[in-house]
């Protein structure tokens, strides 16, 4: 499928999805043009409205160019959840471990940490998935539920702040605090950086040598080989960027929003990534849009509901239409296509269950 | 009485394609007959269509007397023939009975079915291991499997497709003394293969084929080698069309140029164990146009591959213009200026989902012309390309295109043009023109050509005879892995090389 079909087919998913999301609200009792209009000004006309969105929006992007790139390479990657987990440890705890730096200096190098965390556990995969032939989705995926445990723990033992009533950790200093961008609000510049990420992607795979060659090994493994690109290789640098680009979503959760570690500090965002991705037709510079739209769809779907009475939950019935609906355009007659259609199930089905567990705790 | 099987008239085309023509045959049980043929002789249609795969478009199968119609997998089992693939189907995570036993009901899976594999194993000195997987299994005990859940079916017909070229060395007598058991047990066993030693071993007649029609079913042990091969290579082409190709052709003296490629002593063994390539040694001169003649899976494509490095010899050395390269990757192979058009074009030779201009770069991005200060320019590729495509007359000349859109002469005029600008030591092109037509296939030889009188040596696999003939300065004839024989294009005869080309190893030497 070439990428203006691919685009196209997804327009079309985005549209079936409101459409039938429309017939639910009708079935609800109300005017869908007037809920999708107040959902839509709410996300993004309204100020506080669309100040909500671009925190969501945040590590919506970055998770979803650590979708895109290893994508590119032909690798897919469900674990940026695992990823945000472990780069925001990395990152937590290096601004604990060394609060008097400077924040001109100490915030590059606490983004540093994080990417290095993401990274880490991007590796583990990458490796097997290079060197043993392991299927990179279910290892991805796994490592997910250890990262979210992994921090956990961290943040009800060794972390946990003096006299917490919930797992966290004491707070970062003030310095390292990500510049807030619309007063009084927590807009800060996270959404920004991901903008930074998306240009120096985008002009990467398509003006660097390098870039160019994964994205081959991506779309045709042996033609790749034919032109030189060693496979493995490409694959483990593919990961490792897509694990740091994810383990930095981590940080701006941390320094940006809560100014602490969290247990459940993400809400699944790793995986609303594979939605912005695919969303994306994989292309990073397209991944803002989609990362906003996401993000929009869930920060209105609140005031949707006190507004004119729409239960929110037809927002999270329409997202997961979305995955269905994009899962299904992407869907060729290739088996690689429908164990993406399956994966985007399972997707949807971890976050229910991970939005459960936070409900839980 | 009339014979076991009775074949009469049988026809067969695609499209316009004649595969089968007035193919007659009488055959008995109890009887091995060989098929012999080049590539696209008709043989794998004929096993076809004996198994129901494909309809005939006119004429009769009888079996035993009576007019059979063989439409679907489960008629086949009930007229018992069976058909071994060289590619098996078999379940890697089950077990050989599991295998053998897949598809029956649950009533016939008993242990009784147990002992009669095991009883059937004895009988043909069978050996397989009832303990591991399929996957774990050596190529041959695979074979083996597929054989007894033929036998497990009763079947009175077996016809095995070039049985052995899977099978390691080793394999192949014990495979053919459990094939003899077969036929001494009274079973009809069609032996499709182009390898006349084993045909000889083996069988008892040969159906010798081309283009699609029967040239002869002879009794294998009067008749000579040469004979068979002969038939199977047909007629020479007539003088006046040779003259006419040779007329065009202008040869290049290289007797005194420099070695562009020597290949020495090189061996390939796969995982498996099969000799892929065995002690093989080459040398291309540089302008010289070296052909390599060959039926199809006689180890020209791994040569090919090994050559670029996209496959590692076992042992043996490769040297380009004196220098060592044996180990050498596959990049830098590609900045030595080996240019390499692969068999595949779709798998390999091109990236479809990427634009012709992309396509005519992405195996050297990162040459100096298409990068301007340290980045891709994507101008600079526009324009490489565009030129290439005005020089090789692509249509549609749009280099945003995807490759996918173009035809496949003009596909492989992308390729070729990308590999001819890059070429500066040594060409490998494979089966350059499967698939084009007349045109396309004289404007790709004549492409080839102007590379080699610019001095780049030309290594050209096809097997395709009549072009590599055509074209070539030197032909080499490869089988089993082997060059089995160097001649002079000008001063041999098709039979000549369809003996090398079959031949056994102790008539080569």
């Amino acid at each position: 499928m070439n990428r203006f079909t691919m685009q196209r087919r997804i327009a079309t998913a985005l549209l079936l999805a409101l459409s039938v999301g429309g017939v639910l609200i009708l079935l609800d009792g109300h005017n869908p043009f007037e809920a999708y209009k107040v959902l839509f000004l709410e996300s993004f006309l309204n100020y506080w409205g669309f100040s909500n969105t671009l925190v969501k929006a945040s590590p919506m992007l970055l998770a979803g160019l650590a979708v895109i790139i290893p994508m590119r390479a032909g690798v897919f990657n469900i674990g940026g959840e695992g990823q945000i987990y472990i780069g925001g440890l990395f990152g937590a705890v290096f601004a604990l471990a060394i609060p008097d730096l400077p924040g001109l200096l100490g915030v590059p190098l606490i983004f540093i940490a994080a990417a290095a965390g993401g990274a880490f556990w991007a590796a583990i995969p990458a490796y097997l998935k290079a060197y043993r032939g392991t299927n990179e989705v279910i290892v991805t995926l796994l490592m997910n539920f250890i990262a979210i445990h992994i921090v956990s723990y961290a943040v009800a033992g060794p972390l946990l702040a003096e006299g917490a009533p919930y797992p966290y950790s004491e707070e970062v200093s003030d310095a390292y605090r990500l510049p807030i961008l619309m007063p009084q609000s927590d807009t800060h510049a996270g959404f920004v950086f991901g903008l930074g990420m998306t240009i120096i992607l985008y002009f990467w795979l398509r003006f660097t040598p390098s870039g160019f060659q994964l994205d081959l090994v991506g779309r045709n493994v042996r033609a790749a080989a034919y032109a030189g690109v060693d496979q493995k290789k490409t694959i483990i640098r593919a990961m490792l960027i897509g694990g740091s680009l994810a383990g930095m979503a981590g940080a701006i959760e941390v320094i940006g929003l809560k100014y602490r570690l969290f247990h459940l500090f993400s809400d699944g965002y790793g995986y609303d990534g594979i939605v912005v991705a695919f969303l994306a037709a994989l292309n990073p510079i397209v991944a803002p849009l989609t990362a906003l739209f996401l993000a929009g769809l869930s920060a209105g779907a609140g005031t949707m509901q006190r507004a004119i009475g729409v239960d929110s939950s037809v927002i999270e019935v329409v997202e997961g239409l979305v995955v269905v609906f994009v899962a299904a355009a992407l869907v060729t007659p290739r088996t690689t296509s429908k164990s993406i259609l399956k994966l985007l199930a399972k997707n949807l089905r971890l976050r229910r269950q991970t939005q459960r567990q936070k409900k839980e705790a | 009485m009339d014979p076991f099987l009775k074949v009469t008239g049988i026809d067969k085309s695609f499209g316009a394609v004649r595969a089968l023509h007035n193919v007659n045959l009488l055959a008995s049980k109890g009887e091995c007959i060989a098929i012999l043929g080049e590539n696209g002789a008709g043989k794998t249609t004929f096993a076809s269509v004996l198994i129901g795969l494909y309809q005939p478009d006119n004429g009769e199968i009888k079996l035993g007397g009576t007019p059979v119609s063989v439409t679907s997998p489960a008629k086949v089992i009930e007229h018992g023939i069976g058909m071994i693939h060289q590619h098996f189907s078999l379940v890697g995570a089950m077990t050989a009975e599991e295998n053998i036993l897949i598809g029956l009901p649950s009533t016939k899976r008993g242990a009784e079915a147990r002992a009669r594999i095991r009883q059937l194993c004895s009988d043909f000195d069978f050996n397989v291991d009832f303990d591991i997987r399929v996957t774990e299994m050596p190529v041959g005990m695979k074979q083996r499997v597929e054989i007894l859940k033929a036998l497990f079916r009763d079947v009175s017909i077996l016809i095995l497709d070039e049985p052995t070229s899977v099978l390691a060395p080793t394999e192949v007598a014990p495979f053919l003394k459990g094939v003899r058991k077969l036929v001494a047990n009274g079973c009809l066993v069609f032996f499709i293969s182009h390898k006349l030693d084993e045909i000889r071993e083996i069988a008892d007649r040969v159906m010798v084929m081309r283009h699609g029609r029967v040239e002869g079913v002879l009794p294998v042990a009067t008749t000579p080698m040469a004979q068979m091969s002969a038939l199977m290579m047909g007629e020479k082409p007539t003088s006046e069309t040779v003259g006419m190709a040779k007329a065009k052709k202008v040869r290049n003296d290289t007797s005194s140029a420099p070695d562009a490629l020597v290949v020495s002593d090189v061996c390939l063994i796969d995982p498996s164990g099969a000799e892929i390539l065995q002690d093989l040694t080459l040398t291309v001169k540089a302008g010289e146009i070296l052909g390599i003649a060959g039926i199809d899976g006689n180890g020209q494509t791994e040569l090919s591959e090994v050559i670029t490095g996209l496959r590692r010899q076992t042992s043996g050395a490769i040297h380009l213009n004196g220098t060592e390269i044996s180990s050498a990757s596959i990049a830098s192979r590609i900045a030595d200026g080996i240019g390499f058009v692969p068999e595949d074009r779709h798998a390999e030779g091109l990236v479809l989902s990427l634009s012709v201009e992309e396509n005519m770069a992405f195996r050297s991005i990162s040459e100096d012309r298409f990068m301007s200060g340290g980045l891709i320019s994507r101008r600079a590729i526009h324009e490489i390309a565009s030129d290439a495509i005005a020089a090789f007359d692509i249509r549609p000349s749009d280099p945003k295109l995807n490759a996918s859109a173009l035809s496949g002469g003009n596909q492989q005029k992308v390729v070729l043009a990308r590999e001819v600008a890059r070429a500066c030591n040594l060409l490998v092109v494979v089966q350059p023109t499967k698939g084009l037509d007349i045109g396309a296939t004289e404007f790709v030889q004549n492409q080839i050509r102007t590379v080699a009188q610019s001095g780049v040596g030309v290594l050209y696999i096809s097997t395709e005879l009549e072009h590599v003939l055509d074209i070539s300065d030197r032909v080499a004839v490869m089988a089993f892995g082997r060059i089995t024989g160097v001649v002079d294009p000008e001063n041999t005869t098709l039979q000549d090389i369809g003996l090398l080309m079959t031949a056994a190893p102790e008539e080569v030497q």
